[in-house]
């Protein structure tokens, strides 16, 4: 597995040799800051009602403001930024090597297959890391100015870590599977963006199939990590998401024709 | 070191290579000629464990391809068509990730890199990113990653394509350097190249062999119809019928030159209809005894060229030639 590493550190050194890495980070960190900006008004005024409904004797009404609460909208958002961040991350993995030529020399070294499947997912499993410790000053202004309850942050966290390896792992497999990166990112997109909607039938649907969408959709699982719940079954979920994922990267790298 | 059997590979009902088999011994250049699209690249895909083969078996060093690939890839360098370089990484860098993944160990990466580098010319370049680096120079990158491992086997596909004529040479003076020490396959469809630099030749044509041997045996042993030239100062009527009597013979021409004085004569015969006497002595024979004043004589071998437009064009019986 050194050899995987080998590969995921090249790659990861090669997004920052193009503009890619800065470009996706700076994109990111701007539009969380935004993003955050805006919580904190909306938390601001919040508070400000809270206190005057309190003076008036009406403090029971509504609730308190909580900067958990808060919090969450900011990560759920993120979640919203990296489904687009994604397939960007993801496209080029395989299928640039493909297009330049240079996966022959993957190919015909002495790898295991499964070596540069993990060594992309690596490479990418490592910015989409980068650009969550970035965000990390945001979780640190809340803990010096207020006083929130660190679980549900880092389940927060971990939650969103989960479901990026898993789209991830989705744009590994539609990078593996064209030479074009503009259909991996746009199939990759689609594909994690329907994940994201495939509940909003279940409504109307019959109870085994409301369950089935429901489980099978990515809101849900992310849901429970940003309000606190760790349950092992959305770790299983998001865990067998990436694992089939990989799999049939590894696949269709396999019975390459080409 | 390489024995490949009635290899075939299809995309989809479309043969790439049909039945090729062959062999390569140690030490041995072989070249591998043949017309765009013949197979070549196919062939040297399923060699280096890139492609699966349909059927038939390849072993490179006692190692199956399709069932112990990673020995294989141990043991061979590849240079593909359009080398595989990183246009991002500089030269250095690139080497030392190709090392990586070819099980180069630590202790030796840093000789192995100032001697491969010294080897392919490098040495100034070594800190430049290749993205920015001449075709010639990209090429030896290329051949750089390939040899970097100590491969025993070396499969080079159209090392010296697209580049001038300066590169070309410096290219192949580097594959003859390479020659001896190990095993080489390289194709090319420019012809003098194999002549230069492989022992033997296959030529390839619509994904079936159409002919394998040494360059000179080819273009001797091939031909079915042989050619002489005589030059003679005084030529007569008498002396074409006289040519055209000796057992053999198919055809004579005759061409007046003027300038020198002389006739030139050029003779085709038949080696299976001239029975155990050489056409070339019964022709010198004739000369001598009519007093026709001989010039010169000169049996004309075919080159390459020939022999590659022979084999790869239609009226070419191919099964004659692989049968001989």
């Amino acid at each position: 597995m050194s050899k995987a590493l080998t590969i995921a550190w090249r790659d990861f050194r090669s997004y920052f040799v193009s503009p890619i890495g800065f470009v996706i980070i700076a994109v990111f960190i701007l539009l969380m800051g935004w993003l955050f900006t805006a919580s904190l008004a909306d938390f601001q005024r919040r508070s400000l009602e809270y206190v005057q409904y309190s003076r008036m004797q009406f403090g029971d009404l509504i609730q308190p403001p909580n900067l958990n609460h808060m919090f969450m909208n900011v990560l759920g958002n993120m979640g919203v930024i990296f489904l687009f961040l994604a397939p960007i991350i993801t496209m080029r993995l395989l299928a640039e090597e493909k297009k330049t030529g240079t996966m022959e020399l993957l190919l015909t070294s002495p790898l295991r297959t499964a070596e540069i499947i993990f060594g992309k997912f690596f490479a990418a499993l490592l910015l989409f890391s980068l650009i969550l410790l970035l965000s990390s000053p945001l979780p640190v202004i809340l803990f010096l100015a207020g006083n929130p309850a660190l679980g549900p942050v880092l389940t927060g966290y971990l939650g969103l870590f989960l479901m990026g390896a898993s789209f991830l792992a989705l744009g590994l497999l539609f990078s593996a599977i064209t030479e074009n990166q503009i259909i991996a990112a746009s199939l990759t997109f689609g594909c994690a963006l329907f994940f994201w909607i495939i509940n909003w039938i279940a409504a109307n649907a019959n109870p085994t199939w409301e369950k089935i969408l429901s489980y099978l959709s990515i809101i849900p699982h992310l849901g429970n990590f940003i309000r606190g719940l760790l349950d092992l079954q959305d770790g299983v979920y998001y865990l067998s998401f990436i694992a089939l994922a990989l799999f049939l990267a590894h696949r269709v790298l396999l019975s390459r024709t080409v | 070191m390489i024995t490949v059997q009635n290899l075939t590979k299809f995309y989809g009902n479309q043969p790439a290579i049909e039945d090729v088999t062959f062999s390569v011994d140690r030490g041995e250049v072989l070249g591998f000629l043949g017309p765009n699209g013949a197979g070549k690249t196919t062939t040297m895909r399923i060699l280096t464990g890139y492609l699966a083969s349909t059927r038939g078996t390849a072993q490179v060093a006692g190692f199956d391809v399709a069932s112990q690939p990673l020995e294989v890839k141990r043991r061979v360098g590849y240079l593909p068509e359009h080398p595989p370089l990183y246009s991002e990484m500089t030269v250095q860098d690139y080497l030392d990730f190709v090392m990586r993944i070819k099980d180069v160990p630590k202790e030796r990466r840093s000789s192995r890199r100032s001697t491969v580098l010294e080897q392919c010319g490098l040495g100034e370049v070594r800190g430049r990113v290749i993205g920015h680096l001449s075709k010639g120079y990209c090429q030896r990158v290329g051949i750089a990653q390939a040899i970097i491992h100590d491969p025993e086997v070396l499969v080079l596909d159209e090392p010296t394509v697209g580049l001038d004529p300066k590169q070309i040479i410096e290219i192949r003076g580097l594959i003859k350097s390479l020659a001896g020490q190990k095993t080489v396959i390289l194709s090319t469809h420019i012809l003098p190249e194999v002549g230069q630099t492989c022992d033997r030749v296959v030529i390839i044509n619509r994904g079936r062999i159409v002919a394998i041997d040494t360059c000179e045996r080819l273009s001797v042993g091939l031909r079915q119809v042989d050619q002489l030239e005589l030059l003679v100062s005084r030529a007569s009527d008498a002396f074409a019928g006289q040519l055209k009597r000796i057992p053999g013979v198919v055809s004579v021409k005759s061409i007046p030159q003027p300038s020198q004085n002389a006739t030139r004569f050029v003779l085709e015969w038949d080696r299976q209809k001239s029975g155990n006497r050489d056409v070339r002595e019964s022709a010198a024979q004739v000369v001598v005894e009519g007093g026709f004043g001989l010039l010169e004589l000169v049996p004309v071998r075919m080159s390459l060229e020939d022999i590659f437009l022979q084999l790869t064009t239609e009226e070419v019986r191919e099964g004659r030639i692989l049968d001989e």
